[in-house]
């Protein structure tokens, strides 16, 4: 049989990848139409209606300033999504670039990029990243660029190996010979080896930057209300937390979800890359 | 076994140095300078220059960074941006509460995650295994301050099992027990569900290997086969990975230490960004460096002791 | 040679019919499809075939180490002292692997387990089956590795398989064998993976001890020269069926089916002009097909010069054309070769 209907057959006996891609989808869905969906402003204050529980008008319940919960919940999906792409993306050009040029420079270079890539990758992720936000301050840009600091190190070491590995091959070495120059030996031989490795890892990891964004603007160095996202509507929702569990459950069950359907997806990725690893 | 050892030590060194010296130009290059931060952008040109000949900032930076060094192997942590207090003591006084919370989860991991992750390998594709991976993958999703909530909520709120705040009297062990369980679990938990994961496909994959096949040959009963064969050349990689989890553990803390509003390393970090506490901020993020390196340097020696490759060359 | 008593007492293992097959999303492999066969005491068997041929997988069937998933044994039965061993509770097959049957693997550097020292690895199979304690058991893993010429036993037992070379550890091997006195070795490519001068060694000792304790040797390889020296008989196999079986010397100086002609051709012989390089090596044309998609009609007939209609249409039926001797070929059972 093809090799395209062999792929649909693995990801199909994969049901948690499929899953997990149809979850993602629901909630990409829910960050393109917000616009569309959300029944309220998510900054629309009503002060008649404060910490309102679950009813028909509002669904997930009102907030502390009287805004719609659901409504909040739906944009912050844009949040989060944003964030997590863009962050890995970053993360991905940063990472990669500090890999490939520390791999195929050798010498210092390597040296000192590969040890700063060490010592940062020694520390807990979310440390560090406490850390760059504090340099860096709250915003929504600056998150994104926090996180894709926080990632860099880590795409930058799986750059690393197979650029060391490509260097060394004779196909490099001849293309060397003729002249061909460093830029491009580096996209024509060394990024196609690495892009497939890369953009699993990606995916995986929009679910850790969602957790990330979630995290930082729960201790509040992330993106500050009134803005909605999911982290700052749960650390909110901490002081009521007897009174109106709802402001914390339903932020909180949509990060969950959301990083769970890219875990699923990371998993099903990583079975297909090496079908040895199944599990 | 013992040269691997002085070398794993050896290398501790220059990373800690490293990771340190990174912290201290980190934290320096906050925006705005220490002093203005702390007296805000409308002091006097002089109650500035004062403030920071008292913080010590007024002398060039690599002097400043040879004092905090020698601080450092002194066991002098400097005194706090805000109040001028030694933060050596602040920081003994919390990190039990720190040290309370990551080993006991830690353990609890271990205690429940390789038995889990053998029990959901051996039944792969059943039932069992399906909802062990199902709860493992929720696990490494959810965040952790959410579960520490939801915990709150159940358990203390709705149930008032436990108390909802603070770290408890540390000399005390019941009431600091009583303190420590919610954090725990919620820490507990997701240890557990990394361990599991990682234990599970590590003996999927030592199952594979001709040496259990051998040992099936050679007519071993199957719990033999499972537990001395199987199992032991299984937790060899889990046993590096048990580390890098501490250390995602350690961050995660943080998290859990707000929720609870528990004494500890994370609280006081993120009281002193919250203060522009410099001083503070840099001083807790050491002794976090200090107790990465030192995760890494045992997880490294645990390693190096029970592959025999490795113990006996 | 001895004429074949048709008692079933005097084989030792009698194979009826066995089929294996495995179970993959590509489709159906029929590894082992209708193989019959029997070994006597203390008699060395050669098992021959190219790789994929379904030896291997013979030989796992036999001992019951088929993997489920993806494969099993889907029909037939293999008779060891008075008993079907397909049909055999857990536990009583446990009772006669590396007891009365005993398995020696190919790859030694990855059938010992790393983290168990090597007196251990030869100890409880002493341990499992003779129900003695493990200082004893030792000490008879100590007798073991002295008996396969392993210089400094002693030490030895507390070594590590890192610690010793590829030749070694198959000695290892074939002292946990050995270690119970079994009356069948599954001997999968036991020197394939070794230096070539190594190789001769390992043989010459087996083939020594297999003589002081009668044991029986099912002798599994593709390499025509090391059945040509060790064994009493020969089995071919190709693609998952037997094609032919003869004692040793009529194999080689009178093969009967296509397949074997071509096996027995592709060797160099010394002196021959393909040795010399004067004259190509002849092959076998054509590649052995994948097991879950074979040829209609006889396996072998794509491949095959002498092949006509009937080889195409059926599947050739194993005929005992002498004593001792079975074909399954058309052009040999219909006296047209």
């Amino acid at each position: 049989m093809n090799a395209h209907s062999k792929l649909w057959r693995t990801f199909k006996n994969n049901k948690t990848a499929v899953v997990g891609a149809v979850m993602a989808l629901i909630v990409l869905l829910t960050a393109v139409c917000a616009f569309v969906i959300a029944p309220y402003d998510p900054l629309e204050q009503d002060v008649f209606h404060r910490l309102t529980p679950p009813e028909r008008s509002h669904l997930l319940g009102t907030d502390e300033y009287g805004r719609d919960v659901l409504s909040r919940v739906i944009w912050g999906t844009q949040i989060s999504l944003t964030v997590g792409f863009f962050s890995v993306l970053l993360g991905m050009v940063l990472g990669t670039t500090m890999g490939v040029a520390a791999g195929y420079s050798g010498g210092l270079t390597d040296s000192i990029i590969m040890r700063v890539v060490d010592v940062l990758l020694s520390f807990p992720t979310l440390i560090t990243g406490i850390l760059i936000a504090a340099i860096l301050g709250s915003g929504l840009v600056k998150l994104i660029i926090t996180i894709g600091i926080v990632f860099a190190p880590r795409f930058a070491r799986m750059a690393y190996g197979p650029t060391l590995a490509v260097k060394e091959m004779e196909y490099v070495s001849s293309a060397k010979v003729i002249g061909a120059g460093s830029l491009r030996i580096i996209t024509r031989h060394i990024l196609p080896n690495i892009f497939g490795e890369i953009m699993v890892a990606g995916t995986l990891w929009m679910g850790t930057a969602i957790m990330a964004e979630a995290s930082l603007s729960f201790l509040g160095l992330g993106v500050s209300p009134p803005t909605p996202t999911w982290g700052n509507m749960i650390k909110s929702g901490i002081d009521v937390l007897a009174s109106a569990p709802w402001l914390s459950l339903f932020p909180g069950a949509s990060i969950l979800i959301t990083v769970l359907a890219f875990n699923m997806i990371g998993d099903g990725l990583r079975d297909i890359a090496d079908p040895k690893l199944r599990a | 076994m013992l040269k691997y050892a002085i070398r794993r030590i050896l290398i501790s060194i220059p990373i800690l140095l490293a990771v340190v010296t990174l912290i201290f130009f980190l934290v320096r290059s906050m925006p705005g300078g220490p002093a203005v931060a702390v007296l805000g952008d409308y002091a006097s040109k002089e109650t500035i220059e004062a403030l920071e000949k008292e913080m010590g900032l007024d002398i060039p930076i690599w002097q400043q960074y040879l004092v905090f060094l020698r601080g450092l192997l002194s066991g002098d942590l400097g005194k706090s941006l805000i109040n001028g207090m030694p933060i050596a003591p602040q920081v003994a006084r919390v990190l039990p509460y720190t040290l309370e919370l990551t080993l006991s989860s830690a353990i609890f991991g271990i205690l429940f995650g390789i038995p889990l992750g053998v029990f959901t390998a051996l039944r792969r594709n059943r039932m069992f295994d399906y909802v062990g991976r199902t709860l493992s993958l929720a696990g490494i999703s959810l965040p952790s301050f959410f579960l520490g909530i939801l915990m709150m909520l159940v358990f203390s709120v709705k149930l008032d099992l436990f108390p909802v705040v603070g770290g408890g009297d540390i000399r005390d062990p019941i009431d600091s027990l009583h303190h420590l369980f919610l954090p725990g679990l919620t820490l507990g938990l997701m240890m557990t569900a990394y361990i599991t994961r990682t234990t599970r496909s590590s003996i999927l994959n030592v199952l594979r290997e001709d040496y259990v096949r051998t040992a099936r040959a050679k007519g071993m009963r199957e719990r033999i086969v499972i537990y001395g064969h199987t199992l032991r050349n299984a937790l060899l990689p889990v046993v590096s990975l048990i580390g890098v989890y501490a250390i995602v553990l350690i961050g995660s803390s943080v998290l859990v230490e707000i929720v609870f509003s528990r004494p500890g390393l994370g609280k006081m970090m993120v009281g002193a960004i919250g203060r522009r506490d410099y001083m503070t901020l840099q001083s807790v993020m050491v002794v976090y460096a200090g107790l990465v390196v030192i995760i890494n340097l045992l997880t490294d020696l645990s390693y190096g002791l029970i592959d025999p490759r490795i113990r006996y060359d | 040679m001895v004429s074949p008593t048709t008692s079933v007492n005097s084989h030792l293992l009698t194979i009826e019919n066995l089929r294996t097959y495995f179970y993959l999303p590509e489709g159906t492999v029929q590894a082992v499809d209708d193989v019959s066969f029997r070994v006597r005491k203390a008699e060395i068997v050669g098992l021959v075939g190219e790789s994929g041929c379904g030896k291997s997988v013979t030989a796992l069937s036999i001992l019951g180490l088929i993997p489920w998933p993806p494969g099993r044994i889907v029909g037939g039965r293999i008779i060891f002292q008075g008993s079907d061993l397909t049909r055999l509770p857990p536990q009583k097959l446990r009772d006669i692997r590396g007891n009365k049957i005993s398995m020696i693997f190919q790859e030694p550097m990855t059938s010992l387990n790393p983290v168990y020292t090597l007196g251990h690895q030869i100890a409880e199979v002493y341990m499992e089956h003779q129900a003695v304690s493990k200082k004893e058991a030792l000490n008879r893993a100590k007798d073991m590795l002295d008996k396969l010429r392993i210089p400094a036993p002693a030490k030895r037992i507390y070594e590590y398989p890192h610690n010793l070379s590829g030749g070694m550890r198959q000695r290892v091997m074939i002292a946990m064998a050995l270690a119970c006195n079994p009356q069948l070795i599954l001997a999968d490519e036991p020197t394939t993976a070794l230096d070539v001068t190594i190789q001769a060694q390992i043989l010459e000792l087996t083939v020594e001890l297999q003589r002081s304790l009668s044991t029986s040797i099912l002798l599994i390889t593709h390499n025509l020269g090391i059945v040509a020296e060790y064994a009493q008989r020969v089995i071919v196999m190709y693609a998952g069926k037997i094609v032919e079986e003869a004692p040793v010397i009529q194999i080689f100086e009178e093969p009967l089916h296509p397949y074997t002609i071509g096996l027995l051709n592709s060797i160099p012989k010394l002196g021959s002009k393909a040795a010399v390089g004067k004259r190509r090596l002849s092959e076998i044309p054509g590649m052995v097909p994948s097991l879950n998609d074979l040829p209609q009609g006889c396996s072998f007939h794509p491949r095959c010069a002498a092949a006509r209609s009937v080889c195409r249409a059926n599947e050739p039926e194993i005929v005992e054309i002498s004593p001792g001797r079975r074909v399954a070929c058309w052009a040999v059972t219909d006296g047209w070769s």
